[in-house]
């Protein structure tokens, strides 16, 4: 295919790093309290053009190891622009515009992370 | 006299050329009063690009796991949000049916607008050939909708925030025809 498409370990490995950095990542496998599943439901791409925007949809859902309890389950709707201004082939802005989208998307999830109190060092 | 007729010929072609300038605009002047006519998306499954991937307009589905199931809708520019919706609710009704379910929860639901920029372009013959000469962009809005759902295993009674399929399936399938 002529676009690049977003996977599942490419989306998990994303945020693997995004939440390791802001310091979110339990260090432990076993022992952490929390448990994080997330899902790409979808990446709306368009299919051709100068200007391209790619929305992502992601489910996010965080539940508590200790009881089960779901304390945040949400899809998080995130876009981004790329355009000629930031490359020349179609593919290259493509890409951009894909990995802009994901990375907005972490970022507002991140931001709704922090909103929850959530203890640093404690998600799987 | 084969100066004039050279001239006659001359004349003759571009004529020629101006004719078929006028009839490029008009057929371009047709399809976008064609475009500005189109009606809203229906139920019907969205299409991959074979070249991209890229989804048309319409609804598509996926497991998320055991038993939760995600149904995206997108729509045209002529689609309003609460029919990309309605598409989405009709497309979990019969999602549940296909599962050998008669009720299905609603986990989650959302409608957004989302953009998507179409580039404008002018058609020009140059050197006897129609070609597309990009003019500028505009940038449409597409409604999307998104329903996450779980089918129910059949159970004596059913919670009071389940919805029948056959219900939903009913009420729903008149409405958007």
């Amino acid at each position: 295919m002529l676009w690049s498409k977003v996977g599942t370990n490419e989306l998990h490995e994303a945020l693997r790093l995004s939440l390791s950095q802001y310091g979110f990542l339990s260090t432990s496998d076993v022992a952490a309290p929390f448990r994080l599943e997330v899902f790409l439901i979808e990446l709306k791409q368009p299919p051709g053009g100068y200007t391209l925007i790619v929305t992502s949809f992601i489910r996010y859902k965080l539940t508590r190891s200790r009881d089960d309890q779901v304390v945040y389950d949400d899809v998080i709707t995130a876009s981004y622009k790329a355009t000629m201004d930031d490359a020349f082939a179609a593919i290259h802005r493509m890409k951009l515009a894909n990995e802009g989208s994901i990375r907005a998307n972490i970022a507002a999830f991140l931001q709704h992370l922090h909103s929850l109190n959530i203890t640093k060092s404690l998600i799987q | 006299m084969l100066m004039r007729l050279l001239c006659e010929v001359s004349i003759a072609q571009k004529t020629m050329s101006a004719i078929k300038g006028l009839i490029g605009s008009i057929i371009i002047l047709i399809i976008l009063g064609l475009v500005g006519c189109v009606r809203p998306t229906g139920y019907t499954k969205s299409a991959s690009s074979f070249l991209t991937g890229v989804k048309g307009y319409g609804y598509s589905d996926k497991r998320i796991n055991d038993d939760e199931f995600s149904i995206v809708v997108l729509g045209n520019p002529s689609t309003s949000k609460a029919r990309a919706a309605e598409i989405a609710l009709l497309r979990a009704a019969h999602l549940t049916k296909e599962q050998g379910r008669t009720n299905f929860v609603i986990i989650k639901q959302k409608t957004e607008t989302t953009e998507k920029a179409v580039t404008m372009s002018v058609p020009l013959f140059v050197g006897g050939v129609l070609v597309p000469v990009p003019v500028g962009e505009r940038t449409d809005k597409e409604p999307m909708a998104i329903l996450l759902i779980r089918p129910l295993p059949p159970q004596p009674a059913y919670p009071p925030d389940a919805l029948n399929a056959a219900e939903v399936i009913e009420h729903l399938t008149k409405h958007l025809e």
